[in-house]
């Protein structure tokens, strides 16, 4: 990809290499000032997140003489270990469920021929325009009927109706040459062999987009957690956060620090998939960049 | 010619090859005259073929089953909910279309809509022209270009709720990071949060720092598919490179953005984790958006029925608004 902008340069006079220096200044300037915006506020929130204090600080000389006791304070001032396990808790179990429920039916809508395929697959992908808000209260009432009001199960199993990733692993799964399925079938190996075998293992970069997408909505996750998250015991970060009476809005050291805490799991799990992000947004062309 | 035939049934007998091609090409029955395909049918054993047809169904039933429970029975309930009246301990009846009604001429029901409409669409075209000139910028041939797209991208892992904590921060009236950059400057500090006019504002600066970084990598992503021979064609007719951007570019990404313009409408329009974080929908009701409105009414005012009828207007806003953006999208494209 480098390649692409040195293609295009041509033999040019001084003018030209001028106007091509100017040009560089312009993109770094415009790159350091979008990186300082993106970063300020997360340096000013680790700062604030060292410093004993109840107002918030402007100045980042805390950063050469930093106080962690936020951090230490932080698991029993707040529920913050429970809130932390159930998060890590239904973010896994969603993604690991996805994944499975969503490549299958992937593979069924992108290498399998069945009666009403089309209109099946354009109901799913519609369902994507459906905001959370239509299907909050009687998804509520439908935990709600079987018990499963501040239960695992309730913040896990509705997540799995969510369409988009079985668009995702059917525009993935197409990809994979029929030839290979047709081989491996002629070879006597059944559909659930193909998907074992040779789809699953070929969608690896697709999974782990998936995933990543998955485990990010589920650990940003705040409205449905708030309805039915109703104890310490299933409430997520978010929710826990977002709970917090106004009194603690001015312990600013301790929420500071609580923040990054919540905010850590997703980072590194987005710096461990994140090279997969990048091929798979190409369209499977990875490694560059 | 009997080795292949034998082979092609073998082919039938497992399931059909996908048709990737055009609608209703079968590829695998066209191989073979017609008539051989007919005599095959009527000669298959019934187990078999009844078998042959189930196998596609293990693997979308557990898909259905999920999106059956949890999205289109909700969906009809909340239809059939938005024409009951009623609590949900107390039980409910049929009061036709009252909640409509009602809802129609509730003046935070509109204040709600106005507020999340207000801030959908100053969000939307902001973060897609500032997603658009940042990836514009890391397309250009330049040094740690992973670097940068890192630390553009890393505010999008950063959850609303840590978002708005980190802002509620940074807008404290005393001692907050503007008011003493205000102070500085000798100027007075600002009630951020305090002031109804500055809230939608500030949510929408809150969103575009967090979201820009992603729509940048997106369109990144797309400009990477490119063919060089475009630019390459149009820098032979003298083509500068505002004009290969305008010419070149914009035209073949138009499918990404429109791609991100709608989905960011369909998230966007739901705004409710920063507004319920930093005000709660205060000072008074002044930041109270549609969908917050509707958690308090579905949770806190027990009116289900409005609620219902609520949630039923944001669908169909979201829905009119994919609608109007394909439509210009479309437009543009003949010129």
């Amino acid at each position: 990809m480098v390649a692409r902008s040195a293609g295009r340069r041509e033999p040019a006079g001084i003018p030209r290499r001028a106007a091509s220096a100017a040009k560089d200044v312009f993109t770094y300037a415009g790159l350091i000032a979008a990186c300082i915006i993106s970063l300020a506020p997360l340096v000013y929130l680790l700062a604030t997140s060292l410093t004993k204090t109840f107002s918030p600080v402007a100045d980042l000389s805390v950063l050469l003489h930093p106080n962690f006791s936020n951090y230490g304070e932080i698991w029993s001032a707040y529920p913050f270990a429970a809130w932390l396990k159930n998060s890590l808790i239904v973010a896994t179990s969603v993604t690991v469920l996805s994944l499975f429920v969503d490549s299958l039916a992937g593979y069924a809508f992108a290498k399998m021929r069945f009666r009403g395929r089309e209109f099946l697959f354009l109901v799913l992908l519609a369902t994507i325009m459906i905001p959370v808000p239509v299907t909050l209260l009687p998804t509520y009432l439908i935990a709600d009927h079987f018990g499963m009001l501040d239960t695992y199960q309730a913040l896990i199993v509705p997540a799995l109706a969510y369409p988009v990733g079985v668009f995702l692993m059917r525009q993935f799964i197409r990809t994979i040459p029929d030839e290979l399925l047709d081989a491996a079938r002629v070879d006597g190996m059944s559909a659930w062999g193909i998907y074992l075998r040779i789809i699953l293992p070929l969608s690896i970069p697709g999974l782990a987009v998936l995933a990543l997408f998955v485990f990010l909505t589920q650990w940003v996750s705040l409205l449905w957690p708030l309805t039915v998250a109703i104890s310490d015991s299933t409430r997520t970060v978010q929710a826990g956060l977002a709970s917090l009476p106004g009194q603690y809005n001015t312990q600013y050291g301790l929420i500071t620090a609580a923040t990054i805490c919540s905010v850590l799991p997703m980072l590194v799990v987005f710096l461990f998939l994140q090279r997969y992000l990048t091929a798979g947004l190409t369209g499977g062309r990875a490694g560059k960049g | 010619m009997l080795s292949s035939l034998d082979q092609w049934i073998g082919r039938l007998l497992s399931e059909p090859r996908s048709t990737d091609g055009p609608r209703g090409e079968v590829r695998a029955v066209e191989s073979l005259p017609a008539t051989s395909a007919a005599a095959w049918k009527v000669s298959a054993p019934l187990g078999k073929r009844l078998a042959n047809a189930a196998r596609p169904y293990p693997f979308i039933v557990p898909k259905l089953v999920f999106f059956a429970g949890f999205m289109l029975i909700p969906l009809a309930w909340t239809v059939y909910m938005t024409f009951q009246g009623g609590a949900i301990l107390q039980g409910t009846h049929f009061v036709g279309t009252k909640n409509y009604q009602v809802m129609l001429q509730d003046p935070l029901f509109w204040l709600s809509l106005r507020n999340s409409v207000l801030y959908a669409v100053l969000v939307i075209p902001l973060a897609m022209a500032g997603g658009v000139f940042l990836a514009t910028l890391l397309n250009r041939r330049i040094k740690l270009r992973p670097v940068f797209l890192l630390i553009l991208v890393v505010p999008a892992v950063v959850s609303t709720v840590a978002a708005a904590y980190i802002w509620s921060n940074m807008l404290a009236t005393d001692g907050g990071f503007f008011n003493t950059l205000l102070q500085a400057l000798g100027r007075h500090p600002v009630n951020w949060l305090g002031t109804p006019s500055l809230l939608i504002p500030i949510f929408v600066a809150l969103e575009l720092w967090r979201g820009t970084g992603f729509y940048a990598m997106l369109f990144l992503a797309a400009m990477h598919n490119i063919p060089q021979e475009l630019y390459d064609a149009i820098a032979i007719d003298g083509a500068g490179s505002f004009q290969s951007f305008r010419l070149v570019t914009l035209p073949l990404m138009r499918p990404v953005i429109l791609f991100a313009t709608v989905m960011a409408t369909i998230w966007n329009l739901q705004i409710f984790d920063s507004p319920y974080v930093m005000t709660r929908g205060g000072p008074g009701y002044a930041s109270m958006t549609i969908v917050m409105y509707i958690y308090y009414n579905a949770f806190k005012y027990d009116a289900m029925g409005l609620a219902s009828a609520m949630s039923l207007v944001l669908l169909l806003l979201i829905l009119a608004a994919a609608a109007l953006q394909l439509t210009i999208f479309k437009k543009e494209v003949q010129f």
